[in-house]
């Protein structure tokens, strides 16, 4: 076997672990910087969706503004044809969880009241998104 | 649970098993051109070396998506590629050696769908008190024979001879992590005091933790005579995990200043790190003695030099224990620099995904396992790699993945089985 053809291999292999570890690394990349979609969280910061075609018993905790919707954009997804893309947004305040409506078509509803403002949410409290209802825990 | 719509996720299950296949491919490759630089044409090894890969590693992956499918995809195919690497400079050593190194391929990735299946049914869990003293006390019966005057961490030796033996240290790593992780989260207001008694604290169950940390400076001690590595890496470990437990900076300063100690005390303890400290300072006035080690590796790799001899063509054999401590500078020889910073890579990546998992844990537990785990690939590799170049006295050690041994390489994948399944559990 010429030295030259080797050479030309040894090089193709050692390109052939790069493609391999680049593949991975632009992997970990994507799942570093992607959100954390739940956290921890204590009395009141939690939310379980209770009335839903397909999500129901679905729980997550809010530590970080976190935004609700139908759309690629939204931390939490909200499978419901009437939920807008990006529909409302949770943070979570020095008291209590705040809730945003994000200028939704249908509105978002805290215990019946369509929300205009950022309200503060206590346990019990219910969203309505849709036809998607989540309470606080 | 519903899962929640996440971060999408960064590999399909699909590519999962492609890429594992990819490797097995890497390493038919690799044997090939081995066989072609001896100016062999055979096709039967690189068949053996591409099915080896691709079950061992499919065999996980199968264990996953059945015992723990929502764990990342992202560590399998790194180990995969490293594994791929490590076959081919062990074959590149030692054909034998090689075929050995492919049934513990097959056996480790079988003992970690074993596990996998294990403790699919009530998941890694918090298991209450009573666990750690027990793990205490398996690793202090692990190390016992480290303690001994034999000359090297023999354990359980079968007749056939030094292939077949189960490095205690391997062990004794893997059962600290989890008697830290048990320790530290059942444990946590005790180390977050300093270990000094606060009225929160019930006395009763603050006694009970010293006899375990007694244990665990016996057990330190005796592999620090025998393995400095090992030792250096268990204490790294628990300074590193008490600082995740506690957020108390003191654990990292100890540590820090423990291993200083260790570098200026070490050599009127004992012979043996005595030598390695005279070899590290002038390891060329040494060629036949245990300078040996040092000198060739640093031979191995300027031989090496930007892209390597290419696999087959260089002269690794010459490097004493090429197939285990110095196996990056085999590997180094034979790809060169680029090989190398290739292989650094892969593990980085590892180490940043199983601290991603613990990071995104929410468990004390799983978020101190994770850590713990993450340390194993992580510390032995960083210190191995340090050893090789100089830049510390003779802590090359085999590393995971890429060196020959059947300990090392079932660690490995105990890690890999651990890191999915907290990952599993906590959805991250």
């Amino acid at each position: 076997m010429p030295a030259a053809i080797l050479v030309a291999l040894k090089f193709i292999f050692v390109a052939l672990v790069y493609l391999l570890v680049w593949r991975v690394a632009t992997a970990v990349a994507e799942h570093v910087g992607a959100k954390p979609w739940r956290v921890l969280g204590g009395p009141g910061t939690g939310l379980t969706v209770v009335r839903s075609d397909t999500q129901n018993g679905l729980e997550f905790d809010v530590r970080q503004p976190i935004v609700l919707g139908s759309g690629g954009e939204a931390d939490i997804h909200i499978d419901d044809a009437y939920a807008s893309d990006l529909h409302a947004r949770l943070e979570p305040g020095e008291e209590s969880l705040t809730l945003a409506d994000l200028g939704s078509t249908s509105g978002t509803y805290v215990n019946g009241k369509r929300v205009t403002a950022v309200v503060a949410l206590s346990r019990g409290d219910s969203i309505q998104i849709g036809k998607t209802v989540l309470e606080v825990k | 649970m519903v899962r929640a719509h996440g971060p999408p996720d960064p590999m399909s299950r699909q590519a999962e098993f492609v890429f594992v296949c990819g490797s097995g491919g890497l390493a038919a490759f690799g044997v090939v051109l081995v066989n072609l630089a001896r100016e062999e044409v055979r096709a039967t090894p690189a068949l053996a070396a591409f099915v080896v890969l691709a079950v061992a590693f499919g065999l996980l992956l199968v264990a996953l998506r059945a015992w723990a499918p929502d764990a990342t995809p992202l560590l399998v195919p790194t180990a995969s590629i490293l594994a791929a690497v490590g076959f081919v400079t062990i074959y590149r050593l030692d054909e034998d050696l090689a075929g050995l190194h492919s049934w513990w391929l097959l056996l480790s990735a079988t003992m970690s769908a074993i596990w996998l299946y294990a403790v699919s049914e009530k998941g890694l869990g918090h298991r209450g008190g009573g666990w750690w003293p027990l793990l205490a006390l398996a690793a202090g019966l692990v190390a016992i024979p480290s303690l001994g005057s034999g000359s090297d961490l023999i354990w359980v030796a079968w007749e056939s001879g030094p292939a077949l033996v189960l490095d205690p240290g391997e062990i004794v790593k893997l059962v600290t992590v989890a008697l830290f992780a048990t320790l530290l989260s059942e444990r946590q207001a005790f180390f977050s005091a300093g270990g000094r008694y606060t009225a929160s604290l019930n006395p009763a169950r603050v006694t009970t933790v010293w006899p375990s940390l007694v244990l665990l400076g016996l057990v330190l001690v005796g592999v620090a005579i025998r393995d400095s590595g090992t030792s250096m890496i268990v204490l790294g470990m628990f300074c590193v995990m008490a600082y995740m437990a506690t957020d108390r900076a003191a654990y990292l300063v100890g540590g820090l200043g423990a291993g200083i100690l260790w570098l200026v005390a070490g050599p009127w303890l004992s012979g043996g790190i005595q030598t390695r400290i005279t070899v590290w300072t002038d390891p060329w006035n040494q060629p036949e003695g245990p300078g040996n080690r040092l000198a060739e590796g640093l031979y191995g790799l300027g031989a090496g030099s930007l892209s390597g001899t290419g696999p087959g063509l260089g002269d690794p054999g010459l490097i004493p224990d090429s197939t285990t401590s110095l196996v990056f500078a085999a590997v180094g020889e034979e790809l060169g620099l680029a090989g190398t910073v290739v292989v650094l890579a892969a593990y980085a990546l590892m180490v940043v995904t199983g601290f991603g998992i613990a990071l995104r844990a929410r468990q004390v537990f799983h978020k101190l396992l994770a850590g713990g785990m993450s340390l194993l690939l992580g510390g032995p590799t960083a210190l191995s790699v340090a050893g090789v170049v100089g830049l510390l006295p003779g802590t090359a050690m085999p590393i995971p993945f890429l060196s020959y041994g059947l300990s090392l390489t079932m660690a490995g994948f105990v890690i890999l089985a651990v890191l999915a399944r907290v990952s599993h559990e906590e959805r991250v």
